[in-house]
């Protein structure tokens, strides 16, 4: 009777276990259809870059995020989700005063969001890295985008800039997507 | 010195040149303030190189020379550079292999278009290929076999000598489409450096004798920048041991066929023969159902059938001696009874009552209860009647009293002392007994089947037929005067002949 109590229980913790477990193929597919999706709204919003030439910078964003190598799961999904949250606060506390098309950025930053949330439920299963040497350049490296921004009292040429380098960005997050394939 | 004046000259005729092609070849110092986006940039990665092609809005503008320049946002204050490829060109795109390395960079072109020395349009863009950039699929070919079908891709020869890791090819991917029966299967191929050349990619395990379709194109980021090739089909051919089975299975339904046809047929005969599933089904002349009533006549009245009492006789049986002589009362006295009506397993002997006859027993003859029994009528004999018959014949019949003499309807045989031959009921004309008795003919007679008519206003004489054989019982004829069974009239009996009848009419049984 016990044994049986016990196989039974065991059954189901790995019936549960299985079901409750990340898929990654998933989770793939959602942020790979979220950054693309992104990614064309944030075009969408650059006009005439051409005549902010004056204006260009070099922010320096760090070598494993420009290209990825051997990159473990958890770590990509946390590296991934450190810059959904720069993005979206970036533009969320300043594009009112950017003249931009509100429908475009309302969109762009809803899209951000939901792909935030399900990082954030992926994230949850199993124990999170602590901060690593790659977070902390991350963080200095839009630290320098805000700075950037404020030197050059957000002009039009100045967020022009800044988004072309988000866009930038997005190509980085594919990239980090790619990791997650089993 | 004569090359330092060469050398002069040459100055001199290159100082001329760019007097002249000054406006196409100078790069402009400055961008116009104003955005110029009278131009429309495409850029197509074909055969792996990154093509740029343009196309103004305004079509009445039509320059016949074309000078690229670029730069990027990099941030390296990168100067506007001649694309040399593409300076002074008349074609209307422009190969940036060597010039465009990174996907993820925006690159700004700038289009100077001149007609005759005059600049007609200088027209800039922005490009960033990784989500501007369409990909064009790679010519293929492909060649079908029983189970597999063969994709011959068409790379360049060589891919283009960039520094390592560099080329806007490297993070795609080639996907191969096949079709069959409205499924669809992809294959994913990694293009990477050593993918040059014509490429041959199997793909197998397939149907044979089916339709499949192919189509590649290249996979980037956005599935929606890349161009599909057009679709390829093929019908790969049946293998031969298919061709096998289908023989084998059109034999196997032949001769199914077959064998359900004879089975049916040998059913349909035996039900048809009525060896299985009879029917009981009535025949339609005797399908009396809807038949008017008149098609039915009506039965004839039934006549009135005078009472026949069958009376018991126990009389022993009397062995005719073949003897015609004299007919002795003392014989027949002896034996009245005992002959009327006798019944033997020879014949049909017709014994009228004899009242006070009694009953005596042939010598030879066992005793044996007899009782007569009138024929009914239609086969028989009308003349026939109630009562003993006695034909003239060879048959012997026995007269008692009561004994009825035909015309001959009957046979009457002589009478004997020692018993009497039961009367022929099968007359055979007015022949008398003339034959032998060897030569006598006996028939079986059913007296349940015999019906004996009585004559209409016949006298005495005529027995009145039948009548019962037992003393003790005898036909009554309430209406006649004809004494009862004892009293039956009888032609040879010891009783005086009486006019006893048995009754008018057919006496049924």
């Amino acid at each position: 009777m016990t044994n049986r109590c016990l196989l039974r229980l065991t059954i189901l913790l790995c019936l549960a276990g299985a079901a409750l477990s990340v898929n990654y193929g998933v989770l793939r597919f959602q942020q790979q259809n979220s950054t693309s999706a992104c990614q064309r709204l944030l075009r969408q919003l650059i006009r005439s870059p051409q005549h902010c030439l004056d204006d260009t910078k070099d922010f320096q964003i760090p070598e494993e995020v420009k290209q990825p190598c051997q990159v473990q799961k958890k770590e990509a999904m946390v590296v991934m989700h450190e810059m959904l949250q720069q993005i979206f606060s970036l533009f969320w506390r300043n594009f009112s005063s950017t003249g931009w098309n509100e429908t475009i950025v309302e969109n762009f930053l809803q899209k951000l969001h939901w792909q935030m949330d399900r990082l954030e439920e992926a994230m949850q299963e199993g124990e999170v890295p602590s901060e690593s040497r790659t977070m902390l350049r991350l963080k200095i490296y839009y630290l320098g985008i805000v700075r950037y921004l404020k030197a050059k009292s957000y002009s039009r040429c100045a967020w022009t800039v800044v988004q072309v380098e988000i866009l930038k960005n997005f190509s980085f997050l594919n990239g980090l997507i790619d990791a997650l394939r089993d | 010195m004569p090359w330092t004046g060469r050398a002069v000259a040459m100055r001199l005729a290159s100082l001329c040149l760019m007097v002249h092609a000054g406006p196409a070849l100078r790069a402009p110092q400055t961008w116009p303030e104003s955005s110029n986006e009278s131009c429309i940039f495409r850029l197509t990665l074909r055969d792996f190189r990154p093509i740029l092609s343009w196309e103004l809005k305004n079509r009445s503008i039509m320059p016949t020379h074309y000078t690229l320049w670029h730069t990027d946002m990099s941030g390296s204050n990168v100067p506007l550079e001649l694309v040399p490829e593409c300076a002074n060109t008349t074609r209307a795109s422009c190969d940036l292999t060597r010039h465009w390395r990174s996907l993820t960079e925006m690159y700004l072109p700038r289009l100077v278009g001149s007609r005759g020395g005059a600049t007609l349009v200088d027209c800039e863009g922005s490009i960033f290929p990784d989500t501007d950039m369409i990909l064009e699929p790679p010519e293929f070919e492909i060649s079908g076999f029983e189970d597999h079908i063969n994709v011959t891709l068409k790379f360049p020869p060589a891919l283009p000598k960039l520094q390592p890791g560099e080329g806007l090819w490297l993070h795609l991917s080639l996907s191969i489409e096949e079709e069959s029966e409205g499924i669809v299967k992809q294959h994913l191929l990694q293009i990477g450096e050593h993918t040059t050349g014509n490429f041959t990619y199997v793909i197998d395990k397939l149907a044979p004798n089916t339709n499949y379709c192919v189509s590649v194109y290249l996979k980037g980021n956005f599935l929606s920048n890349s161009q599909q090739s057009p679709w390829k089909c093929t019908r790969l051919p049946p293998r031969p041991d298919s061709e096998a089975l289908a023989l084998a299975a059109v034999q196997g339904l032949v001769v199914l066929f077959l064998t359900v046809a004879v089975l049916g047929s040998t059913l349909a005969i035996l039900r048809q023969v009525g060896y299985i599933c009879l029917r009981s089904k009535v025949p339609k002349v005797l399908n009396f159902h809807g038949m008017a009533i008149w098609a039915f006549p009506e039965w004839p009245p039934l006549e009135a059938v005078a009472v026949a009492e069958v009376i018991q006789v126990h009389r022993k049986r009397r062995v005719w001696d073949y003897s015609y002589g004299d007919e002795s009362d003392g014989d027949e006295e002896a034996d009245p009874r005992a002959s009327a009506g006798a019944y033997t397993m020879h014949g049909l002997a017709a014994r009228p009552l004899c009242p006070g006859s009694p009953s005596s027993a042939t010598p030879g003859a066992g005793e044996e209860a007899e009782s007569l029994m009138a024929p009914g009528p239609g086969p028989w004999p009308a003349e026939r009647s109630g009562g003993a018959y006695e034909g003239t014949g060879n048959w012997g019949a026995e007269r008692p009293g009561g004994a009825y003499e035909g015309q001959g309807s009957w046979g009457a045989g002589p009478e004997e002392e020692g018993g009497a031959w039961p009367a022929d009921p099968f007359p055979k004309g007015d022949s008398g007994p003339t034959e032998s008795p060897g030569d006598r003919i006996f028939f079986n007679v059913d007296l349940n089947s015999v019906l004996v008519r009585v004559p209409d206003g016949e006298d005495s004489g005529a027995p009145a037929g039948f009548g019962p054989l037992e003393e003790t019982g005898g036909l009554e004829d309430p209406e006649d005067s004809t004494p009862g069974p004892e009293e039956a009239p009888c032609g040879e009996c010891d009783t005086s002949p009486s006019n006893a009848r048995l009754g008018d009419g057919y006496m049924m049984r």
